[in-house]
């Protein structure tokens, strides 16, 4: 009994400096993790509220075009991106919608020439919202066949069944519109041409200026004097 | 009879003069690193890269100023497809004040830059074009600029 009395009295003297211990330890958690909280969760939130999905198509002269497009790549991999495509003229990208002034800067670094960047965003909120409903009422539609199954007969369920299997497809089709549009809505797109390859080849249009006609790159470099 | 032949021959010499006049001769400093071939009606400088620089007069006809002409050359070019690189630089030319565009067209598997300026000069338009594979022509654009501030109209004959 004393014994005992005596492992109580350890034990309580024992609880007060545990007790602190874990206070300190919750403060420590809490101080240290509390503003990368909060600033994960003002992020989360942001994504949240984003239902923009933004493309840069870029055009920029580069001496290296291969080393470039490394250059690029890697810097979308670093970003929390990939590449979809990398060749001496192209690359294609996904990156966080949030680093697009970044992307802009990192072009102006390694391009000799910045000939144009164009930023678009297309709202998808009206897209979403239409799949999430268009989801719902299929959901509920499902739901109601499922309860019909019991009181079904053969030829009842056999129906309900074929019903219920072309509407999981449907809704397998709209989750993966629906997770496509949320993939958009956090990474953007950037198209970066790394030369004038892609272009079209200028036409020859008259103008009503004869010296104006005779301004023209192609019969300059084919030397027409 | 003898004073005939003398009258034919001076009229041929002011009909050479006149058709002659209507040239201006292009003074104009050779950009550095580049050599100067002068053929007819035209100057041009030839980089050893190839890269070329080329300057002509035009009579400004019908006449008018510089925002006009310059304004007639984008919408052109813009027109017909190039991609405008450099949009509207001015220049302060020895003949007046001039503008200039850098455009981007494919050529050869590579990419070029082509420029186009106008110098407005009273009755005579100096129209300069240079190309080059990007990387050259950005290592000679300062002294073609610097070049084409040089650039006077003389009236004279070639």
């Amino acid at each position: 009994m004393r014994r005992h009395r005596s492992n109580d009295g350890r034990s309580g003297s024992f609880r007060a400096p545990m007790f602190l211990l874990c206070l300190s330890l919750l403060a420590t958690v809490i101080f240290a993790g509390g503003p990368r909280a909060a600033a994960q969760e003002a992020q989360e939130a942001q994504e949240e509220e984003n239902y923009l999905h933004h493309t840069l198509s870029a055009t920029i002269l580069v001496a290296d075009p291969e080393r470039a497009g490394e250059r690029l790549a890697e810097w979308a991999e670093e970003e929390g991106g990939y590449f979809l495509l990398k060749s001496t003229d192209r690359v294609l990208l996904r990156f966080p919608y949030r680093k697009m002034g970044e992307l802009r800067s990192f072009l102006e670094d390694i391009a000799e020439e910045v000939v144009d960047v164009s930023p678009q965003a297309v709202d998808l909120r009206e897209q979403i919202l239409g799949l999430r409903s268009k989801i719902r009422s299929r959901e509920e539609i499902l739901e109601r066949n499922m309860s019909y199954i019991d009181e079904a007969d053969v030829e009842g369920t056999l129906a309900i069944e074929r019903e219920i299997t072309q509407l999981l497809a449907e809704i397998e089709e709209l989750k993966g519109r629906l997770r496509k549009l949320n993939v958009d809505r956090v990474l953007s797109r950037g198209d970066v041409a790394l030369s004038f390859m892609q272009q079209t080849i200028p036409e020859d249009i008259p103008s009503s200026f004869g010296w104006i006609n005779t301004l023209d790159f192609y019969a300059f470099m084919g030397g027409r004097y | 009879m003898r004073t005939v032949r003398i009258t034919a021959s001076s009229l041929a010499a002011v009909v050479l003069l006149l058709s002659l006049g209507g040239c201006s001769r292009v003074k104009v400093e050779l950009p550095d690193g580049f050599a100067e071939q002068r053929e007819r009606g035209l100057y041009r400088a030839v980089s050893p890269e190839g890269m070329r620089l080329e300057i002509r007069t035009t009579k400004n006809h019908p006449r008018k100023d510089l925002d006009f002409w310059s304004r007639a050359l984008k919408n052109h070019l813009l027109e017909e497809g190039y991609t405008l690189v450099t949009d509207g630089e001015s220049f302060e030319a020895g003949a007046g004040q001039g503008v200039l565009y850098e455009w981007g067209a494919p050529y050869s598997n590579e990419s070029y830059i082509y420029l186009t300026a106008v110098v407005v000069s009273g009755g005579r338009i100096a129209v300069a074009e240079g190309a080059g594979e990007h990387t050259v022509y950005r290592s000679y654009r300062e002294e073609i600029l610097e070049s084409l501030g040089t650039l006077e109209l003389r009236g004279g004959l070639w």
